[in-house]
Order: C-alpha cells, then sequence, then structure tokens
C-alpha cells in the first residue's frame, strides 16, 4: 500500500508537484487506511465524495500546499449535506444545512474532506469515550487499553495513525492540547476568535476555539494562515492582527503545576528541553501564582463551561431536528427526547450548569467563578507581559487507562493541578500549542508553550524552537 | 455555600426536561459536593470579591456593519429537512391546547 499519508503536508506537496502521486491515490490510500482502522476514530467516510472531488482536481497549484491532500473533520464543524452528530445520540441522521466557515475555507483551498471524526458527546469531556460510538482507542498503544484524550478524540486518533496529515478540532477546555500530548501529534490552540467559529456547535461560547493537530509546527503556521482572519458571520470573529514577532528570549514556568509533577521520566525531559532552551540563549524564570489560584482554574472553568453549555444547548429538543420520540404531550415529547438523548454525564453537566445559573444560587456560584476568571486572566496577562511565553509539560502523565484510571465523576475537586491547568489559556483567549516532548513505555507525553492573546506568530517561533531541540516531529503510529 | 438536597438536583434535571436515575443522582450530589467544596475554595482567593465579572477573555470590539445586501436565507424546505415531522410548511408537535 502507498504511504504518502504519513508524510506532513509539505512533503505530500512535494510528491503531488512531482507527479509521484495523485489526489485521487491520497484518496484511495486514505480510505483504504480508513478500513483497516481500529481506533474508532470516525463518524462518516466520504468514500463516493472525496473520490469525486480527488477526480475533478487535475491541474497542482504549486503554491498552495493543501491542494489535493485529505483532511478529517471533528463532526461538532457543520457540513452541509453530511451527517454531523457531535456523538450526541440526540443528533443523529442531522443534516447540516449550510457549512461552516473553517470548512469552506479548506475547500476553498482544494484540499479533500475525507472523514467526520468522533468526539466526547457534545465536546464536553476529556476522555474519548463518552460518545455515542464509545471510546475512540491511541494508535500508540496497541494493548487498546490506554485514551488518545478527548474531546477531540477522532482527529487526533486519525492524525497519529497516518490517515491524514492534519484534522480540525475544538478546543473549550484542552480538547486539542491534551489528545495532542497523548498521541505525539502538534495541536494548537490559537488565539480566541482568531478563527471563525461559525458552524461550529457551540458549546462555551466564551472558550471555544476551533483549533487543529498537524504533525510538525510548520504545517501548523501553514494551516494557521489558511483559517485564521475575520468572518462577518461570526460576530466574535477577532479583527487584531498578528503582532509582529518579538521574541525577548524569556520564557517561564509556573511552579505550582511543575512542583505538581510526579512522574520522573516527564520532569527529566522538560528539564533536559529547558536546559536546550537556555544554551539557545534564553531566560527562562519560574513564577508562583500560587496553589489557590491553580488549583481555582480547573472549576471555573469547570462552572463557566457548565452554564454556557445548559443555556446554548437547550435548543436541542428534537423538535427542528434531531431524534424525534412518539409522545402525548408536547412536554412527554421533550423529556423523552432529552433523556434518552443525553448520556448520564451530559445530563449531569447541565444540571450542575443549570444551579449554578439559578437566581437564588448565581452570586455563590457563577458570577463567583466569572470573578474568578478575572483574577486568573488579570495574574497571566500580567505574567504574559514580561515573559515570551510559559512553558509547561501539557500532562503530568502519558496516556491513561481507560478502566482505572478514568474518574466516574466529571468534576473532581481532588483532580491535580498540572492535569488541569490548560483551561487557563481558554478562560485568556490565549494561544497555545502543545508538542511532543518524549516517551515513556513507547506512550508519548508533551510540552505546552502559551503566549499573550494575538500573538501566534511569536508563539510559533518558539514552538519551531522547541521543535528543533527535541527532534521529535512528524511522528506517526500505522 | 449552603448544600443543596438531592430533590433540588431533581428539580434542576426536571426543569432542564430530562429525568436522571437513582445512580446518576448519587453521582451528581457527589459532584456537587465537590463543586461546593470548590467555591469554597475560590472565596479564599485574594481579591475575588473585588474584582468585575469577566465573561469574555478580553475586550473584543464588534462594530462593523455587513453590506446591505440581500442575501437569501435557508429555503423553507431547507429548514425544515431536519424536522421529524412536517405538514403543509408546520412542523408537527402533539397538541398543546386539547
Amino acid at each position: 500500500m502507498m504511504n504518502y499519508l504519513s508524510l506532513n503536508i509539505y512533503e505530500i506537496h512535494k510528491a503531488l508537484v512531482n507527479k509521484e502521486v495523485t489526489p485521487l491515490d491520497l484518496v484511495k490510500e486514505a480510505l483504504e487506511k480508513i478500513k483497516k482502522d481500529t481506533n474508532n476514530a470516525f463518524e462518516y467516510v466520504y468514500e463516493k465524495e472525496a473520490i469525486e472531488i480527488a477526480k475533478q482536481l487535475k491541474e497542482v497549484e504549486v503554491d498552495n500546499p493543501l491542494w489535493g491532500i485529505p483532511f478529517a473533520i471533528k463532526d461538532n464543524f457543520s457540513t452541509k449535506g453530511i451527517p454531523t452528530a457531535a456523538s450526541s445520540k440526540l443528533l443523529e441522521g442531522y443534516l447540516p444545512p449550510f457549512d461552516a466557515e473553517v470548512y469552506t475555507r479548506l475547500l476553498n483551498k482544494k484540499a479533500i474532506p475525507i472523514a467526520k471524526t468522533t468526539l466526547d458527546e457534545l465536546a464536553m469531556g476529556g476522555t474519548g469515550s463518552s460518545g455515542h460510538l464509545g471510546k475512540t482507542y491511541n494508535p500508540w498503544d496497541e494493548s487498546k487499553t490506554r485514551m488518545i484524550g478527548g474531546s477531540s478524540c477522532g482527529s487526533a486518533a486519525a492524525c497519529a495513525a497516518g490517515i491524514v496529515p492534519y484534522s480540525i478540532g475544538s478546543d473549550t477546555g484542552d480538547s486539542v492540547r491534551k489528545p495532542a500530548s497523548y498521541s505525539a501529534l502538534v495541536g494548537f490552540k490559537p488565539t480566541w476568535g482568531r478563527i471563525s467559529r461559525y458552524g461550529l456547535f457551540t458549546f462555551a461560547a466564551s472558550l471555544d476555539t476551533v483549533a487543529y493537530f498537524t504533525r510538525n509546527v510548520k504545517d501548523s503556521v501553514l494551516l494557521l494562515n489558511v483559517l485564521a482572519g475575520h468572518d462577518i458571520k461570526d460576530t466574535t470573529s477577532s479583527s487584531l492582527p498578528i503582532e509582529e514577532y518579538k521574541d525577548n528570549k524569556t520564557l517561564t514556568i509556573i511552579k505550582e503545576i511543575y512542583d505538581d509533577l510526579k512522574d520522573k521520566t516527564i520532569k527529566k525531559a522538560f528539564d533536559e528541553l529547558i536546559k536546550g532552551l537556555k544554551e539557545k540563549g534564553y531566560k527562562i524564570n519560574t513564577v508562583s501564582i500560587g496553589f489557590d489560584l491553580a488549583k481555582a482554574i480547573y472549576s471555573c472553568y469547570y462552572i463557566i463551561s457548565s452554564a454556557e453549555a445548559t443555556s446554548n444547548n437547550a435548543n436541542l429538543d428534537g423538535i427542528k431536528f434531531g431524534v424525534n420520540k412518539e409522545a402525548e404531550s408536547y412536554e412527554e415529547m421533550l423529556f423523552k427526547v432529552r433523556t434518552e438523548g443525553f448520556s448520564d454525564r451530559i445530563r449531569r453537566r447541565f444540571v450542575i450548569g443549570s444551579i449554578s445559573l439559578l437566581e437564588e444560587n448565581q452570586e455563590e456560584i457563577y458570577l463567583r467563578a466569572l470573578r474568578c476568571r478575572r483574577v486568573i486572566v488579570d495574574t497571566f496577562n500580567k505574567i504574559l507581559e514580561s515573559n515570551d511565553a510559559i512553558i509547561l509539560p501539557a500532562s503530568p502523565t502519558i496516556a491513561p487507562l481507560f478502566d482505572g484510571d478514568v474518574p466516574k465523576k466529571s468534576f473532581d475537586n481532588d483532580a491535580t493541578v498540572s492535569d488541569n491547568y490548560l483551561a487557563f489559556a481558554n478562560l485568556g483567549g490565549y494561544p497555545s500549542i502543545t508538542l511532543p516532548l518524549g516517551f515513556e513505555n513507547n506512550m508519548p507525553f508533551g510540552v505546552n508553550l502559551t503566549s499573550h492573546h494575538s500573538t501566534e506568530s511569536k508563539l510559533l517561533k518558539i514552538a519551531q524552537v522547541v521543535e528543533d531541540i527535541t527532534g521529535l516531529k512528524d511522528l506517526v503510529k500505522e | 455555600m449552603k448544600k443543596v438536597s438531592q430533590k433540588t438536583l431533581l428539580e434542576a434535571a426536571h426543569n432542564l426536561m430530562f429525568d436522571i436515575d437513582d445512580v446518576e443522582l448519587e453521582v451528581l450530589s457527589e459532584e456537587y459536593a465537590d463543586l461546593i467544596e470548590a467555591i469554597e475554595h475560590m472565596k479564599t482567593i485574594e481579591n475575588i470579591d473585588h474584582v468585575k465579572p469577566m465573561v469574555f477573555p478580553y475586550e473584543l470590539v464588534t462594530d462593523y456593519l455587513r453590506e446591505d445586501v440581500v442575501e437569501a436565507p435557508l429555503s423553507q424546505e431547507e429548514a425544515l429537512k431536519n424536522a421529524s415531522k412536517v405538514e403543509e410548511g408546520q412542523i408537527v408537535i402533539p397538541k398543546v391546547v386539547k
């Protein structure tokens, strides 16, 4: 079998330009790999559509590296006429009547959609196991006992398994950056508002960000240039320019999160990277934010996202779209649709969100979380004003086991700070990128860099330096 | 922070138009207890009661107007395509006034 899709975007593009391969060959390779795939990553495969698109593509566009290359997109992006369920039973069979802006931009570049990928239900989860198709497996773990993480589990698995060189996801808390850590990928969440969210199913509007997986930093830069930019259809779409690159070569570690690390292999790899950065002339600071604030990141995120999700998903009633149920009354119908349509995790999360919004609790819970968000963001803004970026291990462990490490509760106040801090980048809207850092027992783990909002240029340059030091790029597990 | 009874949690679920069973209710109670702990913890954060709530991550000015161009919205057919029961251009639900 041909194996071009294990290459990175620029390498595949070169092969297309050199006429070693055609878009149709690439589509057939992807379809064949999807058929053999055992990771449970896909919701819908564009078997006929992708072949039709590929057949139309004749003259390679030498200045367009995405031309003729298959990509996968998370199943919470609207794709006209293509089933889109966001891994919820309630939405099975839904056919969006329009395309998401990111999807349109990729189609305009003559990129070829090959699959919609599975996710945690409605993108609310981090295990890649709560969607209507069940568990998505980590390609790096042949025993099929470890997760790849979520919620963008299918997009991560498709890219990590060499089926597509890039895939689109969404990141509300860490839903691209955490799976990237578990699967040796580059997972990039740009500034909130940088990429249009038109057509992305809303989970928590003040946190949701279009994000994506690639296998190296250069490909990540390429995709940002294609996907970023103001969109009149999304009123939260940013028209702020990407700030000019000024690298003061100053990074910082957050003390409380670093100190919480227990895994010696991860700590050692991180320390070696820091040493490498120092050798490249970087000054590495260590800043303390206080354990209380570090711990509050997760709960603040959880309360805000649950409250927003409860409200945003009130439209899921099975009437205008979604799976309907026979009933004697309107109320009974809604009850049946929403009881049978949502999984228990989602229902519990909606209750938490609803309770926090009740008039008698709003000040105590929801508004306190919003105040907490202000303190967290003010603290990180100050840190990022005097440092180019924050650098930390993206996860304190390799991918957790499905049975054992996965908590039954979806909110746990005993959760560790090093496993739940990445949401600070969503609270502050910061660009944030995870890169491969090392391996433990043949399972990957990553490093994360986060900079001030609208400074993607700086962040990606530093990410390139990190990638050069680790030498870990273009990693695939087939 | 006051504790919330299982009855209140169940009422909230019903107001959200779904049911939860006893097992779920137990887990939900545990989650809610954790949430209360987290809220108590938040209270100890310096200055938290003296800052304004933050809804969006940064100040984003939205002051543009789209061009005044007539655009075709979704057709009736497209808008109703995903509804399970449609009659004469209307979505059918069980009778409300019987």
